[in-house]
């Protein structure tokens, strides 16, 4: 999939956008881009505007997002509905063990 | 035309035509050179997703991982937590800012070894090398090593992909509760040591507090230096693991060439 740095509103192949680099002096998120949270996966993508469920549909194949993880916006559950704002953090949450010795 | 010969005596080798010696070299010079001239590429083909270092040594491969900073939702031991992991562990949900975090991961035949470790960077690994100490549960000093991290309840890694093996690693060490088995099992947990440098640290509540005001506050605080580097920590968990050859006589290349199951009779 390619990459850009902006999507354009009426072409939602073009979404991906670079993630940031840098840390002194760390870059702010590019315009338009939201972190996206799914495990492992961190990414900053172009998704602003676009509502929870709409971003979800979106990266579904992609992130092959578990179809009920739970949604966090900023650390905060949202609703489906929740429109997307440049710079938040959408995270997808699902709850995975313990770690050390002895798992329950 | 005479053929060009290769003759390896006791620490030298010498490349002869005839009764003409061309060259000689030491047997470790010459190894040295061998290697670098071939072409090795990594067994994993294209790097796994924030693979930034790849080495390999014989079956054993060590990888530097790189996470971004963000901030995600975590289970963290609560403080007032009956027990220290397991059964009876009470955990809080917390929001919680995170710098770089570097994982360093030595796999043999696929599999993990123990060699493991989490350090913090304040800035990406193309930016340098150093690390810094992680104020995290689980993990801690112990084995020989500065920041050994605690896999200990992971599945085995072994059958799956490169790309699988690493994005579990790296899913397991970010999502899996926090909680203070190191503090039992090692004596410590680099959490427990330095959640006193930052009040913004100092407890879960704080953290996620100050992750809410600001989530880059963590690229802000002065992690302690770790004074150490990727390639140092690498190298020496690689050592722990697959001894470095060494080939510096006809009687290192003959062994080496035995063990690696090559030089068998003909």
């Amino acid at each position: 999939m390619e990459r850009t740095r902006h999507r354009r509103d009426d072409d939602r192949d073009d979404f991906l956008a670079p993630s940031p680099r840098g840390v002194e002096g760390l870059p702010e998120p590019e315009p338009r881009t939201v972190q996206i949270i799914w495990g492992p996966l961190i990414e900053n993508l172009a998704l602003a505007g676009m509502t929870v469920a709409e971003a979800r549909t979106l990266l579904r194949a992609p992130f092959n997002l578990a179809p009920h993880a739970a949604t966090l916006v900023n650390g905060s559950p949202v609703g489906a509905d929740h429109r997307l704002v440049a710079g938040e953090s959408l995270e997808f949450r699902r709850e995975f063990g313990e770690k050390g010795g002895t798992a329950t | 035309m005479t053929e060009v010969e290769v003759h390896v005596a006791g620490k030298q080798l010498a490349v002869r035509q005839g009764p003409e010696t061309m060259f000689t070299r030491s047997v470790a010079e010459a190894m040295i050179e061998v290697a670098c001239a071939l072409d090795r590429p990594p067994a994993c083909g294209v790097l796994p997703d924030g693979v930034r270092v790849w080495r390999e040594r014989g079956d054993a491969v060590a990888v530097a991982v790189e996470v971004p900073p963000h901030a995600r939702t975590v289970r963290w031991l609560t403080d007032d937590s009956p027990a220290s992991f397991g059964r009876g562990a009470r955990y809080g949900r917390f929001y919680l800012a995170f710098p770089y975090v570097v994982l360093l991961l030595v796999f043999r035949r696929g599999a993990l070894t123990g060699q493991q470790q989490l350090y913090y960077r304040r800035a990406p690994l193309v930016d340098g090398e150093d690390l810094l100490l992680p104020a995290a549960y689980n993990v801690a000093a112990g084995y020989g090593l500065k920041c050994w991290l605690c896999l200990a309840s992971m599945s085995d890694v072994a059958p799956l992909s490169w790309s699988a093996k690493v994005r579990s690693v790296v899913d397991h060490t970010l999502t899996a509760a926090w909680n203070k088995s190191s503090d039992e099992h090692e004596g410590n947990s680099l959490y427990s040591t330095l959640r006193r440098l930052d009040p913004r640290i100092a407890t879960p509540h704080a953290w996620e507090e100050a992750t809410r005001r600001n989530p880059r506050f963590v690229l802000d605080i002065e992690w302690p230096a770790a004074n150490t580097t990727v390639a140092a920590e690498l190298g020496a968990m690689l050592d722990r693991v697959v001894t470095p050859a060494r080939v510096a006589t006809a009687s290192d290349l003959a062994g080496l060439l035995a063990r690696t199951g090559r030089g068998g009779r003909r």
